[in-house]
């Protein structure tokens, strides 16, 4: 396989259900350009769960694909906070969100 | 029985402990005013008083209880900086609650004012009231602990209709100790999401001592359209492995290096499909938040258990009870012929001697506990009297009679007033005479032999020995020019009435106290040494027995009867020869190795009327470093007395110090061996001076 050049993200501010929609055509624009997705979430000051489910079924999408998609530093701030309060870290993908970009 | 123990007057029983340990803590935290383990521990215990208060009913003490807690709480946050000033107020506090529980009705509101009014304008809050906190101290600590597990999801449109999850889970935490896991497996691919629906579920494992209803009150508002599900978790039985290891027949290495082995059960049934990885998250989450539940309840039970002191004198009698009885066994044992029997008696004898040990041990404490209540006498004392004093102490670990060292505090608190006061002088003074400003007390405790020394030392001005006969003739203790030495002249100071202090304070020198010391150690069965250089500073050495319940003893005849001498008294014991025997008369003196020994015949001193027997032998015994030989007519062997003390009718008689029951039931009489020493010296000044 040919591998296509890491395509980021970025998510800054409200990262909230009301931007839900915006955010969940964006993963999915960059998670068919390319093989290797990275989410910088280093700007998010705001977020909810919607925000947490979307990154859940990209990560699902992209292990069904054989693709890769990664966050480019470990959760922190408002976003770590949300994903400690739902447990993150005793579930299956604790390395997702508190790993980042292990490459 | 003893009754069922008043709740209240436990409470009060740990507030004490609680009491101790605040003091102790905050005079090491002014010593050490960064160390953050110190301030936590004042936090902790500040929060366990303030809790238990309110549960017992003391609202006037918690909620006093929660200002200076909160202060500490700033300290521990590093919002505060710990003061000499802070400290000061604490300390006060701490005596304020003390009050407060103790003695509800004694408690002045006005002086609770006064120190919360200090405290706000250390800590530079706005004033502080004393309502009490009830809501917020009355649910804490108080109730059973219970686990629960809590399954939860949200209907798929609940995101639009404004309910936040994020904030479910958070209340859920503030609830106890919760772990939570979040299910995934209904989140489909990005493709199908819908991205406001909301596909997450949770898990959580709550340990909180809530009721149910707390968790249902959560859920208040979603719970009409949503998925819910609370189990009470119960304790698990414990697995196989964990039987075999408390069994010893395994231990946890070995388990563990078999358990590696062993293929997980999660990722078997993951790997046949029959569930989901989600799942097994989920179920571990809970494996190890109960885990550590079980540790820390493990780490409460394994604390000591509090017993009536009540209770260990009971046990303490009957054991002594039973050394008497084990005494007349042996004694029957041994008139008789039969093997097994003294076999049976040994073993007895020496199961009733671990016994005793034992038992004896459980009411030994170690000195440390009354070394530290200490500190704070000489902090507040050398403030007062504007010195510079250290309290240094040593053999805290050194262990005492339970009794003996609640019956020494109040002695011991006037030997070191008496020392502060008179002893270490102003910082001036002390410059003055080329000594560092700051004056030194050491307190320390060391064993020897059956005997506890206990001595207080300062580096003060000494006792002045021409001051002490001055002041001994003008009282008319002392014929004027009487020959002394100086630590005779020392003891003097313990007689009644006696104070070389020019001035009253209020600390000493109304006279009162020395006797009163010497009052006390009497009836501990102790002796007070006094020694003391003038200028360099003075030491005050408290010997003490062990225990005041048993002791070993060796059992003599004087003529028909018998007497028992405390064995850690008797240095040897020699044969007086027929010889010896005549040419002592009227001198009595026993030359043992060179050395000139007075003795006493205490044939003539019991006036028992029989000629002298013909192997007389003498038991030498002493007491600090005095010498007296005693004449007596048989040495029967060693023996375990259960002291009872002689009743108020007898209690001037001297050369005993109490009596026991021998095996045959008869009664033996207890030598007082410091007494017949001080007789035996006496005698042989006299004789000196004849």
């Amino acid at each position: 396989m040919t591998s296509t050049p890491t395509v980021v993200i970025g998510f800054s501010g409200e990262t909230t259900i009301r931007q839900a929609n915006d955010i969940a055509e964006r993963l999915k624009h960059a998670l068919a350009s390319s093989d290797r997705v990275e989410v910088d979430c280093s700007g998010v000051t705001e977020t909810d769960i919607t925000f947490i489910q979307m990154m859940v079924a990209a990560h699902k999408s992209a292990l069904a694909a054989g693709k890769v998609i990664e966050l480019s530093a470990p959760a922190r701030g408002p976003l770590l906070e949300a994903v400690t309060l739902c447990g993150a870290e005793n579930g299956p993908r604790s390395h997702f969100w508190f790993e980042g970009r292990t490459s | 029985m003893a009754n069922a123990p008043d709740p209240i007057e436990t409470f009060r029983t740990e507030a004490r402990e609680l009491f101790e340990l605040l003091e102790t803590t905050l005079l090491d935290i002014e010593a050490n005013p960064t160390n953050k383990e110190l301030i936590d521990s004042a936090f902790r215990a500040l929060h366990t008083i303030k809790g238990s208060g309110a549960m017992f009913g003391f609202d006037a003490a918690s909620g006093f209880t929660h200002h200076v807690e909160n202060a500490f709480d700033m300290l521990r946050k590093g919002q505060l900086a710990v003061s000499h000033e802070l400290i000061e107020i604490a300390l006060a506090a701490r005596d304020h609650i003390r009050t407060l529980i103790e003695e509800p009705d004694a408690a002045s509101p006005s002086e609770g004012e006064a120190i919360l009014a200090q405290l706000a304008a250390v800590i530079g809050a706005p004033p502080l009231s004393l309502v009490p906190q009830q809501t917020q101290a009355k649910a804490e600590e108080a109730k059973e602990l219970h686990t629960f597990r809590i399954h939860f999801r949200l209907a798929r449109e609940a995101l639009s209709m404004g309910a936040n999850p994020l904030l479910l889970l958070k209340e859920l935490q503030e609830l106890g100790t919760c772990t939570t896991v979040t299910v995934t497996d209904q989140v489909p691919p990005l493709e199908e999401l819908d991205p406001c629906g909301c596909y997450l579920g949770w898990d959580c494992i709550l340990t909180t001592d809530q009721p149910a209803s707390a968790i249902d009150d959560v859920f208040m508002f979603v719970i009409d359209d949503m998925e819910l599900k609370v189990d009470v978790v119960e304790p698990e039985p414990k697995r196989l492995g964990e039987i075999l290891m408390d069994r010893h027949e395994l231990n946890a290495k070995e388990l563990d290096t078999a358990l590696d082995q062993q293929p997980k059960l999660g990722s078997m049934l993951v790997d046949k499909g029959l569930i989901s990885p989600d799942t097994v998250a989920v179920a571990l989450a809970e494996q190890n938040h109960i885990k550590k539940e079980a540790e820390k309840t493990a780490k409460a039970d394994s604390a000591d258990i509090r017993v009536p002191a009540k209770r260990l004198d009971d046990l303490m009698d009957q054991v002594g009870e039973l050394v008497i009885a084990q005494a007349r066994l042996r004694q029957l044992a041994n008139s008789g012929n039969d093997v097994h029997l003294k076999s049976l008696v040994e073993e007895i004898e020496r199961l009733s001697a671990e016994l005793r040990d034992t038992t004896m041990g459980i009411r030994m404490v170690p000195i440390g506990s009354l070394f530290s209540r200490f500190r704070r006498l000489v902090r507040d004392l050398s403030r007062e009297l504007g010195k510079e004093i250290v309290l240094t102490t040593s053999g805290e670990e050194t262990e005492l009679d339970k009794t003996v060292i609640e019956r020494l505090h109040d002695p011991l608190v006037h030997l070191i007033r008496n020392s502060l006061d008179h002893g270490v002088g102003t910082p001036d003074e002390r410059e003055a005479s080329g000594k560092p400003r700051q004056g030194n007390i050491h307190l320390s405790a060391i064993h020897s032999g059956a005997q506890v020394l206990i001595s207080i030392k300062d580096d003060g001005r000494g006792i002045d020995p021409a001051r002490v006969r001055a002041k001994a003739e003008e009282n008319g203790l002392i014929q004027p020019g009487a020959e002394l030495s100086d630590s005779e002249l020392y003891q003097l100071i313990l007689l009644p009435g006696f104070s070389t202090a020019a001035k009253i304070t209020s600390v000493s020198g109304r006279g009162v106290g020395m006797d009163v010391v010497k009052r006390a150690i009497d009836s501990l069965r102790g002796t007070i040494d006094i020694s003391s250089t003038l200028g360099k500073g003075s030491e005050m050495t408290l010997r003490l027995p062990l225990t005041l319940a048993i002791i070993d003893g060796m059992l003599i005849r004087v003529g028909e009867g018998r007497y028992v001498i405390p064995l850690s008294a008797v240095e040897e014991c020699v044969a007086l020869s027929a010889e010896d025997d005549l040419r002592a008369t009227g001198r009595d003196f026993l030359n043992i190795r060179d050395e000139v020994v007075p003795f006493i015949r205490l044939k003539t001193l019991f006036k028992v009327d029989a000629p002298p027997e013909e192997f007389q032998r003498v038991v030498i015994v002493s007491a600090g470093d005095m010498r007296v030989g005693l004449v007596v007519d048989q040495i029967i062997g060693d023996y375990q007395t259960v002291i009872k003390s002689l009743s108020k009718i007898h209690s001037s008689v001297q050369t005993f110090s109490g009596a026991t029951i021998l095996g045959d039931g008869t009664v033996a009489l207890i030598l007082d061996v410091p007494r017949l020493i001080e007789l035996g010296q006496d005698s042989e000044t006299q004789k000196k001076a004849s």
